[in-house]
Parts: C-alpha cells; sequence; structure tokens
C-alpha cells in the first residue's frame, strides 16, 4: 500500500481545517514518518493512534500548515513510545534524560541532587497520574525533546533549590559597598572612601529606575555571569542587539547615577567628572555588589 | 495551556522554552516570551540556567553568578569580586585560620564531554601549579572545587596589572624590559617544572606595589577550555600552530612573551585576529627595526616558527638581560667617567692655583721685613761709621736720596743726585761683600739712573749692568730685585696704551718660578726700547693683559684664578699669575710692583687657563649630564631597584 498509511485515522483526528492539497501533505507525512523510524528502528508504536496523536499536535498549531513542515516527528514520535511504555523507546529516553542531567549539574553538581531532580522528572513524564496520560504527551513536537526534557529538569532543579534555600538566609546582611577589598589603585581608593558609599546608593536607585529589560540584561550579565551570545540566545536576538542594548543601559545607567549624585552630593563638576572616570570603568565589579544587595 | 511543571498558569511551558530555544519560533511568539521573562523571575532563572548549557559563552561573561559578600567558600570567607575576565571571577578573601587576606578566582571547569581530562586530572594539574615557588610567580595556597568550579586560593597582590604597569611606564624601555624580564623569570621558572602558561599577556602579570612582578594564572586556560583547545589562550597571543590545532607548550608560552613584549616597546596592541576564520592563523608579526637591534631579534627569533624559537625561556631571558643592559651600562660608565675627569680638572685646578697663591702670598709678605732689614742696615752702617768715610758719606746721602726719590719735584734732588753720583762713583769698596756689595751696587745703579734724563733710556741704560751684576752675587735672592727695580720705571715716561701692562723684570723669565717685578701701565714704550730694554736687563716684557682686571687687584686680595697675564718666553707665551705688592692706591706714577709667578708647562695645563682646556671640561660635564639625564630617563635605575626587589 503506498502513501500514508494512517491517513484516515490522520485527518479524522485533524478535524476540520484549511488543509489544502491533501495528496501532497500525506506524501510529506510519509516523508516524515519514515524518517523518525528510521531515527528510531527498534521503537515499536501503534502507527494509527500516532497518526491521531500526531495530527493532535497539528491542530494545537497557530498555522497547521506550516507546522507540517516544522515539527519535530522523530522526537514525536518516540514521546509517543514512551507514553505507550515502549521498552525500546524508554531506553531512548534514558539517553536523552541524562543530557539533561548535564543541565542540571550546571544549578548543582552533587550528583544526589541531579539523580534526584532526573529521577523526579522522569516519574512526572512518565508515569501517568490516575485518569490522565502520561505527561511526556503534552510535548508538543515543537522545538526537540532533548530541550523540552531539558527545560522540565531544569524547571525542578531550580524548584528544588528554591525550597533548600527557603529559610533562615546563611548568607549574613552585606550593605557595605564602601567597605569593598581595596584594590591597590590609590587614586581609586580615595574617591571610593570618599563617596563609594554615596555611588552605591545612587546607582542603586539608578538601577531601579531603568526599564525592566534593561535591568534584566544588566543583571543577566553582571550578576548571572552570562556571556551577551547567551542572553542573545534567551532573547532570540542577534548577540550585537544585545551588545547595544547593554551599552546603551550602561549609559543611562551611568547618566542617571550622576543626576542623583549632583542632586544628593555638593560636589564641583570637574570632582564628579573624575569620579565617574573613575569609577565608571568599574562599573560591573559595583554592579555586581550592589545587585547582590538588592536581590 | 496544559502545564507540568509550570507553577504559574502564564509561566512558559516546556513547549514553548524547547521552541523558543530552538530558534524555530514566530517573531510574535519570541516577543511574548520575552515580555513575560523581563517580569517573570523565575522563566527568567529557567531560561538563563538554559542558555548556560546550551550555548559556549564566547568569552565577555564569567558564566557563573557573582557571589555575595560573606559567602563561604571552603574555609574562606569571600569578600568583594576584586575582578573578572573570560576565565572567572577574582574575589577578595579573608582566612580566618591563617588570618590573612587572599585572593580567590573561581574558575568556570570544563564542559565535561569526550577528550576532556576529568576533573581528577585537571585538580592535579591545579596541584602541580599551586606547588610552584618563584618570587615572580603568584604563589597559589590552596586548590580546590566548588560544585562545578575550580577555586584558587592566592597570595593578595596589591598592585596593578602589568598591562597597567606598562602604560603607566612612559619611563621608558629599560624599565619595561625589566619588568619582562621579571615575568619571563617566573616564567622560566615554570618551564623548568613542566609546567606550561598557556595563556601568558600582560593582564596575567601583577606588579605589586613592592614592584616585585607575579606571574599568575599558569595553565588556567587550558584547564578552562579543553574542549576547544583552539580557542584556548587570547587569540592576539597566540602562536600560528595553534591556530592549526596544537596543543599548547613551552615554545607557544615563548611566542605569546614575545608578543606581549613587543606590544609593550611599541606602545601598541598587536594587531587583532579574526576569531571567526580559527582555520586560518595570522600573518606573522613583523618586528619594528627601529628598536635596538639585539632586541630585534629576540624578538623576532621568539615569533618565528616553533622550530626557530629560542631552545628555552631561559636563552631568551640570556638575550634579553644582554639587550637591556649593554648599551646603557656603557652610556652610564662613560657618564660617570666624564664627569670624574672633570671632578679631577677642577681638584687639579684648585690644588695648582692654591699653591701659587700660597707660594706668592708668603713672599709677598716677607717684603716688607726684607725692605725694613735694608733700610736699617744702612742706617747701622751709616751710624758705625765703620766702613770708609767714602762709603759712609755716600750711603749716608743715598739713604737721604731715598727720600728725595718719592718728591719727583723736590728741587733739592737734583743736587742731592749729583752729590751721591760723585761719591758713590768713586768710593772704593773693597772689603764689602755679600749683600753689602749688593747694597752698594743698588745704590749705585739708582744714582745713574736717577741722573738719567727722563724719557731716554739710553742714559738709564748703564744702571741695568750694575745691578744685575750685583744681583748676581747674591743669588736666588730674586726680591732684592724688587727693591732694585722700583726705581727703573721712573725713566720710562713715554706713556703706554691705556691697556698696555708692561711687566719688567731684572731676571730672565724661566717658567715655574716666582719673581718680582714692575707692571707698567699708563706709558708708551717703543717696541724698539722694549727690545733694548730686554737685551740689557735681561728681561722679559708682556704687553696686554687678556683683562685688564687683573692689574688693578691687590696682593691682600688675590685676583681671582685664571686671571693671567701672557708673557713671552723663550718665543712661546707662558701664562703667569700675580699678586700686587702695596697697599691699595699707593701707585708710582709709572705702575706698581708685583710678585708674579711664571706657570711651568705642566702647571698651566693643570690649571686650565687655556681656552681649549676650558671648552673641553665644560663639554665634558655637559655631556656627562646629558647622559646621565638619558640613564635616568631610561629608568634603568627604577630598573635596578626593581630588580633588588625581585631577587
Amino acid at each position: 500500500m503506498s502513501g500514508f498509511p494512517h491517513a484516515e485515522a490522520f485527518w479524522a483526528a485533524l478535524g476540520p481545517t484549511r488543509l489544502q492539497n491533501r495528496p501532497a501533505i500525506e506524501a510529506r507525512l510519509e516523508a516524515q514518518l519514515a524518517a523518525a523510524r528510521d531515527r528510531w528502528p527498534a521503537v515499536e508504536i501503534d502507527g494509527e493512534a500516532f497518526a491521531a496523536h500526531w495530527a493532535e499536535r497539528l491542530a494545537r498549531t497557530p498555522d497547521p500548515e506550516a507546522a507540517v513542515e516544522q515539527l519535530h516527528v522523530a522526537d514525536l514520535y518516540l514521546a509517543f513510545g514512551c507514553a505507550s511504555g515502549e521498552v525500546n523507546a524508554l531506553r531512548a529516553f534514558a539517553v536523552q534524560l541524562a543530557a539533561a542531567g548535564a543541565a542540571v549539574r550546571g544549578v548543582d553538581a552533587s550528583p544526589a541532587f541531579v539523580d534526584e531532580v532526573l529521577q523526579r522528572l522522569q516519574t512526572r513524564v512518565l508515569v501517568a497520574e490516575a485518569g490522565a496520560t502520561p505527561r511526556i504527551l503534552e510535548y508538543a513536537g515543537r522545538g526537540s525533546l532533548e530541550n523540552w526534557l531539558r527545560a522540565g529538569a531544569l524547571r525542578l532543579a531550580l524548584n528544588a533549590r528554591r525550597d533548600a534555600r527557603r529559610g533562615p538566609d546563611p548568607l549574613p546582611e552585606v550593605s557595605q559597598f564602601e567597605a569593598a577589598a581595596p584594590t591597590g589603585d590609590l587614586q581609586f581608593e580615595l574617591m571610593r572612601g570618599r563617596y563609594g558609599a554615596d555611588f552605591g546608593r545612587a546607582l542603586r536607585q539608578a538601577f531601579g529606575e531603568l526599564e525592566s529589560q534593561e535591568r534584566n540584561v544588566l543583571r543577566l550579565h553582571f550578576l548571572e555571569g552570562l556571556s551577551l551570545n547567551q542572553i542573545g540566545a534567551m532573547y532570540q536576538v542577534n548577540k550585537s542587539t544585545i551588545s547595544r542594548r547593554m551599552a546603551r543601559a550602561r549609559e543611562t545607567l551611568l547618566g542617571r547615577t550622576r543626576e542623583r549624585l549632583e542632586e544628593q552630593l555638593s560636589i564641583q563638576p570637574s570632582e564628579l567628572d573624575s569620579l565617574l572616570e573613575l569609577l565608571g570603568p568599574r562599573l560591573d565589579l559595583s554592579l555586581a555588589s550592589v545587585l547582590n544587595q538588592s536581590t | 495551556m496544559t502545564v507540568s511543571l509550570v507553577p504559574d498558569p502564564d509561566c512558559l511551558d516546556e513547549n514553548v522554552v524547547a521552541r523558543h530555544l530552538s530558534g524555530e519560533g514566530t517573531e510574535e511568539e519570541r516577543g511574548a516570551v520575552r515580555a513575560h521573562i523581563d517580569v517573570c523571575e523565575r522563566c527568567r532563572e529557567l531560561l538563563s540556567a538554559l542558555v548556560r548549557t546550551l550555548v559556549t559563552p564566547d568569552g565577555e561573561g564569567t558564566g557563573r553568578r557573582a557571589l555575595p559578600r560573606g559567602t563561604n567558600l571552603g574555609r574562606y570567607v569571600l569578600l568583594d569580586a576584586v575582578g573578572r575576565g573570560g576565565m572567572g571571577v577574582v574575589y577578595a578573601a579573608f582566612d580566618p585560620e591563617l588570618d590573612r587576606k587572599v585572593a580567590i578566582k573561581l574558575v568556570r571547569a570544563t564542559v565535561e564531554g569526550a577528550g576532556v581530562p576529568p576533573r581528577v586530572q585537571l585538580l592535579a594539574e591545579a596541584q602541580a601549579i599551586a606547588r610552584l615557588s618563584h618570587p615572580n610567580i603568584v604563589t597559589v595556597h590552596d586548590v580546590g572545587t566548588v560544585g562545578s568550579e575550580l577555586f584558587f586560593a592566592m597570595e593578595y597582590v596589591k598592585g596593578e596589572t602589568l598591562r597597567r604597569a606598562q602604560r603607566a611606564g612612559a619611563a621608558g624601555l629599560q624599565r619595561t624590559l625589566g619588568l619582562y624580564l621579571a615575568a619571563g623569570e617566573g616564567l622560566a621558572a615554570a618551564h623548568r617544572s613542566g609546567i606550561v602558561h598557556g595563556d601568558f599577556k600582560p593582564e596575567n602579570v601583577l606588579v605589586g606595589e613592592d614592584g616585585r612582578v607575579r606571574v599568575t594564572d599558569f595553565g588556567l586556560a587550558r584547564a578552562v577550555q579543553e574542549a576547544a583547545p583552539r580557542f584556548a589562550g587570547t587569540p592576539a597571543y597566540m602562536a600560528p600552530e595553534l591556530w592549526r590545532g596544537q596543543p599548547h607548550d613551552l615554545r607557544t608560552d615563548q611566542y605569546a612573551f614575545c608578543v606581549a613584549l613587543l606590544e609593550a616597546v611599541e606602545g601598541k596592541r598587536p594587531p587583532e585576529v579574526d576569531q571567526a576564520s580559527p582555520s586560518v592563523p595570522p600573518n606573522p608579526i613583523a618586528v619594528p627595526s627601529h628598536l635596538p637591534p639585539r632586541l630585534v631579534r629576540l624578538l623576532s627569533r621568539g615569533l618565528s616558527s616553533p622550530e626557530h624559537r629560542w631552545p628555552s625561556m631561559d636563552a631568551l631571558l640570556t638575550e634579553l638581560r644582554q639587550a637591556r643592559l649593554p648599551f646603557r651600562r656603557s652610556t652610564a660608565a662613560i657618564a660617570v667617567l666624564l664627569f670624574l675627569l672633570t671632578g679631577v680638572l677642577f681638584a687639579q685646578n684648585a690644588f695648582i692655583s692654591h699653591r701659587i697663591h700660597q707660594e706668592l702670598r708668603s713672599a709677598a709678605e716677607r717684603l716688607p721685613e726684607l725692605f725694613r732689614q735694608q733700610s736699617e742696615l744702612i742706617d747701622l752702617q751709616v751710624n758705625a761709621g765703620v766702613r770708609a768715610e767714602g762709603v759712609l758719606s755716600a750711603l749716608g746721602q743715598a739713604s737721604n736720596m731715598d727720600a728725595a726719590l718719592g718728591l719727583a719735584d723736590d728741587e733739592s734732588r737734583e743736587g742731592q743726585l749729583a752729590a751721591s753720583h760723585e761719591s758713590l762713583r768713586s768710593a772704593d769698596l773693597p772689603g764689602l761683600k755679600g749683600r753689602d756689595a749688593l747694597l752698594l751696587a743698588n745704590y749705585r745703579g739708582r744714582v745713574i739712573l736717577n741722573q738719567a734724563e727722563p724719557g731716554s733710556f739710553g742714559t738709564a741704560a748703564p744702571a741695568l749692568p750694575i745691578l744685575t751684576d750685583a744681583l748676581e752675587e747674591s743669588p736666588g735672592d730674586a726680591l732684592w730685585s724688587a727693591a732694585t727695580l722700583r726705581t727703573l720705571p721712573l725713566t720710562l715716561v713715554h706713556p703706554l696704551r691705556e691697556d698696555d701692562l708692561l711687566f719688567v723684570s731684572s731676571r730672565p723669565v724661566v717658567r715655574g718660578q716666582s719673581m718680582l717685578g714692575l707692571i707698567l701701565t699708563g706709558a708708551w714704550v717703543s717696541e724698539g726700547l722694549l727690545a733694548e730694554l730686554g737685551r740689557a736687563a735681561g728681561a722679559r716684557v708682556v704687553l696686554r693683559a687678556p683683562d685688564g682686571g687683573w692689574a688693578g687687584a691687590h696682593w691682600a686680595a688675590p685676583p681671582p684664578l685664571g686671571k693671567v697675564l701672557r708673557l713671552d718666553v723663550d718665543g712661546e707665551s707662558a701664562e703667569v699669575f700675580g699678586i700686587r705688592l702695596g697697599a691699595p692706591g699707593t701707585r708710582t706714577p709709572a705702575g706698581d710692583a708685583y710678585l708674579v709667578h711664571v706657570l711651568s708647562a705642566d702647571e698651566a695645563t693643570g690649571l686650565g687657563s687655556s681656552r681649549v682646556r676650558w671648552t673641553l671640561l665644560a663639554l665634558c660635564a655637559l655631556t656627562a649630564t646629558w647622559l646621565l639625564w638619558r640613564v635616568w630617563r631610561s629608568g634603568w635605575l627604577a630598573t635596578l631597584r626593581t630588580e633588588r626587589n625581585i631577587s
């Protein structure tokens, strides 16, 4: 039998759509299914049920016609196999889970923590709660299964860490910008000794007045230590865009800090200039210090 | 939206997150995610944790969350972050056990994967680095791991990076070379232990407030980025073979060292390397030829292909030491020698002129006594009447004549002179010897002189041989001649030109001796007359003092050194020092008596009185000053200080 074997089930599950040119679509579906089977040759699933599941996922996309091309069918295939408890699918799933484990290690590298998070993730996505399907069927095939699992694993890890941190804060209260470690630069020390506290306060105020995205970008870079390309990936924009945004944010921040200092201190403009000239280049360290206190 | 793990219904579900990060979302979807993460801290945290694992940082981020003050790290308590770079964050920290401040560097450990050394090995390598002990290597107290990160507890160096130090060091080539020499020592010490730095650059060298240079971050570049060895290191300092995928070794360190050194001496950054096309090694770096030749050779070899580089850092440093010192040392040596020479010349000058002055002054002090003795003797002889009557009478008249000589217009003078002339002429003095004979001859001479026609040397001339003969009977007593010759100028009434000086002495002028003479001013003498006078008296004459000031000086206040007359001695000009005799203002109409010292050739040289000599002296001093200034400007002295601190 040529063509897509479970076309009927597929169209039935898809429901009324604007999809035209069924034969062409069926040819695409057939090719994608073949590719998925090639990827997981050992995974045996109920083709008809999968076709229906596939169609449902497509129906939920805003633009099914485009989604036909975009869906990660092989990953969807594997997820479906896992949900039906297929042994070889579960084996492949274990490999993907291990990959997500690497991400968890970034939160906390202790093997116990990683094991526990992965265990909980596995339970949550594979084991069906009463009267429901396993959560892995919620995988929509948009984006890779691996990233879907990573996101889930990290969410669990972050929640776990947050829970663990709830309770008494082990860190002492820090409010001493001016007591920061000496750098050996005497002029800088002098300025910091005189204006450090004011500068820190002004910087904190100025930071609070930034737009939330500017704040976030600065925080991600200076506090979280993300590189510009990583922040770019988060926002799905070019690295250079982030770089520009960051430069603008820094500029705004320094400008506002200057305004605050002018308001609050009786200080000669020339001295203010040299203060900012001196403290400006170390804005990142100052900012990290300020952010650490305010978050 | 059915979601599994999402804490809040509005939060992004895993499907959205996965799609967002795969870059497949539409612009509308991406916008929604951006808007959400800007307000939702949890989802922002989730995404940032995800990109941390999915996206390799490209060097500008630290890769880790900044730790707040007070965080415990092993036994250390973190203070503030003091620096950050591609390698990680450096914190100042406190070690309560040893009650000291340390610097803690937290380093992202390698992302684990195939071909990456296991953490145990990394740690072992870090510990090997910690075992390095050298004054030019930052001491690592402790190495450990925190989660997935390595940490190094290191000595806390108060100071600045070499990058800053060399920029501040417009102090010059020598200081820069000194700093690099010290840094090179650290690198060489590590190399001897088989440890490769892997990322040598000015940022990884600290110059403490104590001036000590310390290399830091050994091996960290590889520890951090073993997974992508090509990019381990800082592109601008990476040797070409690294771009071809070869591993770091001692020779790539040498290359990096040379790039940094060239950068430092040229004051320009090395050409930026296009990191986007890592398969293309950068062009070979050209060493500018205007640098000192040794340095050019050193750098060219260090920047050449691996097999042509220096066999070791030690070899390179030997060359660097040489490149740094020789010309500076010789310059300094020449400067010091010139200064010494100048000093010796001045000292010699001062010594010789002091000696001559002493001699002249002591002679001058003896003069009044001698004059007194002379007149006492005459008085004695007159009063005692021990000699022939003729003599007595002659001497008596002559004694009176002394008074008369002071009075040029005394009317009685003529008669007195005539009388004494006659008695002296006829006096037979067979018994007179030595000084007495001289005394008599003196008076005879005077009488003849005083009978001479004013203005006519011819009539005065006969007195001179008598005087000279008498002087010869009392050899060595030059002072007597002064008394004798006091009268001579009275006969020379021809005016000299205003600026002319005539030196008249009864004795031949001999170099290296002091003698009495008269310096005549204000009278005019013809050339012929001078020659005649010279022949007759064996005197030497001199014309034209180099400056007029000398003639007016008084012996009680000797003329300043170097103010000399020039005297003609045997056709050569000799230089003369002199002091005037007599009280200031007591000038005879024709001139003053001077006690002079004719410089010997040696003394003349020693005194530096000639113009050539003064010029030479000034040149020496100037050159020496200039050289020393250059040495100072070069920062060589500062380098010496630095070296003392290092060793």
